[in-house]
């Protein structure tokens, strides 16, 4: 069992901007609160700089603004201090190393809280790892995170995204789809979601949100490179094109800044 | 009778009201008229010519004709069909998952999307 994070100032910026709902709120698509939720973080780090929780939101928050050296900075800090027990900031570290494509970190991480036994059945950190997997491409880790959720109610996503790939029929296909993902947007990533649509038949959809840091005119020029290289892929696994879409898909997103500054 | 274009017309015009007038109601209506713009664009499309609906599979209209947009040949189908996909995910966010918050902007960029099918992608 693992008590309750005290309430700190990072931990209450920690929850206004990575939150399980935080995604849907309109102050989190404002650039000028992110700006000043850096600001203060920094402020926070500088007076506690061992402090897992305030390096790992500044690290989220500098991404988020498309500074992605100072960003890497204070993720390979944040690595240094990572406290698996928290296992909401440990989910954020590996899904910013994911962001970045350092894929190797991100299951690292993510290991490490489902190696423990008193972590590993917590819904937040299958799922997570589950999320992680599927971007990864790695079939057999999420098999491995459905057997460890067996019995959980909460940790359903292994199973519901195993399902999805049976009935796509593209488990051997889904790490090369995955990297060709990584290759085109990772540039320009600035922040990643997983969202489960359920449109009432069976399986549901996966659709991978990912933020980017790119104009519209741009970002249309990376959709359209990604359905390309997609469909050459699977053109040459004897394939349709797009055989994929139906089951997973990448949405991509301009980061609000950017639509704006293309006006 | 009326056009694809018409329904995106109404998505439109909804989405040019101040946002004091854009209720949460009125967002998830600007998604649903740009589904359906594309969707019967998508239908009427040359490129639909031999979709023929089938009673076989589990799979429901909307994803039959996802499929088979996606399984042509054509680059400019498929990246429809990828365009119509997402329009279709956040319609059903729109529609069917009323006790969830959809993301800021999810209107908006609907819209586009619906737009640039209709407009760009076959020019």
């Amino acid at each position: 069992m693992i008590a309750a994070l005290p309430q700190t100032e990072a931990v209450a910026l920690f929850n206004r901007f990575f939150g399980v709902d935080a995604r849907a709120q309109a102050a989190v698509w404002d650039r000028l609160a992110w700006e000043q939720a850096a600001w203060r973080l920094r402020q926070l780090d500088r007076r506690l700089a061992s402090d897992f929780v305030t390096k790992v939101s500044l690290a989220g928050v500098l991404l988020r603004l498309g500074r992605r050296a100072e960003a890497e900075d204070a993720l390979s800090a944040a690595h240094a201090l990572r406290r698996r027990e928290l296992v909401p900031a440990q989910s954020l570290l590996a899904i910013l190393f994911a962001t970045l494509g350092r894929m190797g970190e991100a299951r690292q991480v993510l290991d490490e809280i489902v190696a423990d036994p008193a972590l590993r059945v917590q819904a937040p950190a299958v799922n997570n790892a589950a999320h992680l997997a599927f971007l990864t491409g790695d079939v057999a880790f999420l098999t491995k995170l459905a057997r460890l959720s067996e019995g959980h109610a909460d940790c359903h996503v292994p199973l519901i995204l195993l399902d999805v790939i049976e009935a796509s029929g593209l488990a051997d296909q889904l790490k090369g789809h995955q990297d060709i993902v990584r290759a085109v947007i990772r540039p320009a990533q600035c922040w990643i979601d997983i969202n489960i649509i359920d449109d009432g038949d069976w399986p549901p959809m996966i659709a991978m949100l990912s933020f980017v840091q790119a104009d519209p005119k741009a970002r249309r020029r990376l959709e359209r490179d990604l359905v390309d290289r997609l469909a050459d892929f699977y053109e040459a696994s004897g394939k349709p094109p797009g055989i994929y879409i139906p089951y997973f898909g990448t949405h991509l997103i301009s980061l609000p800044e950017c639509e704006a500054a293309a006006l | 009778m009326i056009r694809p274009s018409d329904i995106l017309a109404e998505g439109r015009a909804l989405l040019a009201l101040p946002a004091s007038q854009r209720t949460e109601a009125r967002r998830r209506t600007i998604i649903s008229r740009a589904y359906y713009a594309a969707f019967h664009f998508l239908r009427a499309h040359p490129c639909s010519q031999d979709y023929r609906k089938s009673g076989n599979t589990a799979a429901g209209m909307h994803r039959q004709f996802i499929t088979f947009l996606a399984t042509q040949s054509d680059r400019r189908v498929v990246y429809a069909a990828d365009l119509l996909k997402t329009i279709y995910e956040n319609r059903v966010m729109a529609d069917y998952h009323i006790g969830r918050d959809i993301l800021p902007d999810l209107e908006r960029r609907s819209v586009e999307d619906a737009d640039y099918i209709m407009c760009e992608i076959f020019d």
